[in-house]
């Protein structure tokens, strides 16, 4: 029981971590139109930023600064890359963010190698602190969760309390009356994009040093973004929210688990099965390998199912 | 004239790529050829999607994986005698494995265009992806799955085991493919297709409905994905799940892409640049992914029909602005382009060297002369070309629209 709850914990760390990506991403989509291809790799470079911060001066320095800069980047990348593209469509904005994913990657190929670099938690966060019947949770974890809450109540309040978040959310269904009573929306399109691409840089920041920070991160995160938000609805806060939540625990969950439908089948009292020919292999699966596999089966049922996702209200 | 010299050059292609291996061209030559006609094929299929139809896919490589594998096991099949088919026609095998398997995921998938379907096919990519990594009995794991080409049964009595045997073979159903699409493609489905692309809500008041015209659409370039599947089958002789995943996928998204989405022949120029790229940029540069990046991303921002736009585009400038005009806009911006690419090659070299490279104390031979990575005047170089090229471009920006306007999009 007490593994559960750890494991339960864990889950949901990794949904806040994943729903950190996905608000921003869905934020953007709901409010541009575009599928941000390059969001994920955003994360990757708040990571890398930190890490770089930190061999400077401290975590803390890059916990602050990295977000900026990368927010920064974003907004600059909207103004004098996206906007051009804008007038060409929707598929050409998404083959631009396409574009820029791939050329990050390899930029940060370029300067910072292909190996993993040595990013780490910091010290003074690095202890246990509390364990409960063997099982150590680390200080480290707690901080990340606090981290996230506190920006999730953040980007709550920010939309639903603050002048721009109405404006933001007066720009999600009507983009034109907002234009004409005066308001620049490009320029709120610009800090939308900073702003979501700063939540993926902070989650990138605090991920980074708790996974791995290496060149593929991004495009190992960025798949399963899209499958959140899709499976979400596309468009939909809540969704992207639940999505990340259900993603996140479940996918955990499955690492956890042992057992194959051999052992099943034994178990209720049958001969093992003789494991030959082609596709032998699903004897003997574990849920723990079908972690990777299950977010894209869950979004592939989701889809047959209910076309527009948890929550969505349109379809595209 | 213009359709008279685009059939000319069509045609004299065509003949150089039937007459090179006669002409005694050397093995590279060969195999680049090959590699051409694989990607041709693929990039022709994978804009039956994308320019014919407006399907973004994220997941076209799962289609040329089924027919590498389909190819791989029949292949296997055929020499051992168990499946009477001529070597020829293995590529019936591989397009009847994209077909079916185009026909499984379109069903779910082509409900929309746009920005959802573009999801949708990244997310059953992925799915497919996945699960091939599961099943090493089926996909060959790490090391692949492997055959031999060299079976006794051929419709020629040839053995197909020279490059120069294989080539004629993939050629034969590259041309055959292509011209098959290009067909289609006016045909009234390929015209419905635009139509779909276009405004899928008018044609459903026409009458059709857009869902059954995008599946058709994706069976088709299914299919074909299949048949390229099947020449790399033929010509490799070997595969791994790799070639399912998402670099593949986006290697012919951008290959596809560069060349033009607009025209029907577009993806052939498209593939041709890619391969000679991929094969010559290559052995210059550690840093070719990147620059082949920057090029993509070049073509989105300032030449959206690609390279074979340009190309269509020049005759009119030149008309506009006579030989004269164009030579002088091209003296106006060509050195300042350069300076600022050249910078740029330098300052990416560089930093490859000094972060990739086994010992950046290592001389880097850089534009045919020795540099120290580790010094500052490399750097200072580099960053003084690009940057007084960057200031020089924005200085004269304002009066740079209204040129460029004249020069009718060949910038």
């Amino acid at each position: 029981m007490d593994t559960f709850i750890f494991v339960l914990v864990n889950g949901l760390l990794y949904g806040m971590l994943l729903f950190m990506l996905s608000s921003g991403l869905t934020l953007i989509f709901s409010l541009m139109g575009v599928l941000n291809f390059a969001h994920a790799s955003f994360y990757m470079l708040g990571a890398y930023f930190a890490y770089q911060l930190a061999s400077f001066g401290s975590f803390w320095l890059g916990l602050i600064l990295a977000p900026l800069l990368v927010g920064c980047l974003g907004a600059a990348i909207e103004r004098f890359g996206l906007r051009i593209v804008h007038k060409h469509g929707h598929v050409a904005e998404l083959l631009f963010t396409f574009g820029l994913a791939y050329l990050i990657e390899e930029l940060v190929r370029l300067i910072w190698g292909r190996q993993p670099v040595p990013y780490r938690i910091p010290e003074s966060l690095d202890f246990t602190l509390f364990s409960v019947s063997g099982i150590d949770y680390s200080a480290y974890r707690a901080f990340m969760l606090l981290i996230a809450v506190a920006m999730f109540i953040s980007v709550l309040l920010l939309l639903k309390r603050t002048r721009v978040g109405l404006m933001v959310q007066a720009a999600l269904s009507h983009p034109d009356v907002l234009w004409a009573m005066g308001h620049n929306v490009p320029r709120l399109f610009m800090l939308v994009f900073g702003g979501g691409v700063a939540l993926a840089g902070l989650a990138g920041v605090i991920g980074g040093n708790y996974l791995v920070t290496e060149p593929g991160m991004a495009q190992q995160m960025g798949t399963i973004l899209f499958v959140i938000v899709v499976f979400g609805g596309l468009g939909s806060l809540l969704g992207a929210f639940l999505a990340s939540l259900i993603i996140g625990i479940t996918q955990t969950l499955m690492v956890t688990m042992d057992g194959t439908l051999t052992d099943l089948i034994t178990s209720l009292g049958g001969a093992a099965p003789h494991a030959t020919g082609m596709f032998r292999e699903i004897w003997t699966i574990a849920p723990a390998n079908l972690a990777p596999v299950f977010p894209y089966l869950l979004l592939v049922i989701l889809l047959i199912v209910r076309p527009r996702g948890l929550l969505g209200t349109r379809e595209s | 004239m213009k359709r008279f010299v685009i059939f000319l050059a069509c045609a004299a292609a065509l003949a150089a790529a039937l007459l090179l291996p006669s002409l005694g061209a050397g093995r590279f030559v060969i195999v680049m050829l090959t590699q051409l006609a694989i990607m041709a094929t693929f990039a022709m299929s994978y804009n039956v999607n994308l320019g014919q139809t407006g399907l973004l896919s994220f997941g076209h490589a799962v289609y040329l994986g089924a027919g590498v594998f389909a190819s791989l096991y029949l292949i296997t099949a055929i020499g051992e005698g168990t499946v009477p088919l001529p070597l020829e026609f293995v590529p019936l095998g591989g397009a009847l494995a994209g077909f079916i398997l185009a026909a499984i995921f379109g069903l779910v998938s082509v409900r929309r265009a746009g920005v959802t379907f573009a999801m949708i096919s990244l997310g059953l990519a992925e799915l497919f992806v996945a699960a091939a990594m599961l099943f090493p009995s089926v996909f060959g794991g790490e090391q692949g799955v492997s055959t031999d080409r060299m079976v006794d049964y051929s419709l020629t009595g040839m053995g197909y085991g020279r490059p120069q045997e294989i080539y004629m073979l993939v050629l034969v159903w590259a041309v055959f493919s292509v011209a098959a699409m290009v067909f289609l493609s006016r045909t009234p489905l390929g015209r419905l297709a635009n139509a779909v692309r276009d405004n899928p809500q008018r044609v459903e008041y026409l009458g059709y409905t857009p869902y059954w015209i995008r599946f058709a659409q994706f069976c088709i370039a299914g299919t074909f994905a299949g048949v390229a599947g099947s020449l790399f089958a033929l010509t490799y002789e070997i595969a791994n799940a790799e070639v399912l995943g998402l670099r593949t996928s986006a290697n012919v998204l951008i290959a596809t892409y560069l060349g033009g989405i607009t025209y029907v022949l577009g993806p052939v120029v498209g593939a041709l640049v890619v391969t000679l790229l991929e094969i010559n940029l290559a052995r210059l540069t550690e840093a070719w992914l990147f620059y082949y990046g920057l090029l993509f991303i070049a073509i989105i921002l300032f030449a959206p029909r690609g390279l074979t736009g340009i190309l269509m585009d020049t005759p009119d400038a030149v008309r506009r602005a006579g030989w004269g005009g164009l030579a002088k806009a091209l003296l106006r911006w060509v050195p300042v382009v350069f300076l600022i690419a050249a910078g740029s090659v330098i300052l990416v070299e560089l930093c490859y060297h000094l972060s990739n490279s086994f010992d950046p104390r290592e001389p880097l031979k850089l534009f045919w002369t020795e540099v120290n990575a580790q010094s500052w005047t490399p750097w200072t170089v580099g960053a003084v070309m690009s940057i007084s090229g960057l200031a020089w471009l924005a200085v004269n920006r304002r009066n740079a629209a209204p040129r460029r306007a004249q020069k009718g999009g060949t910038s």
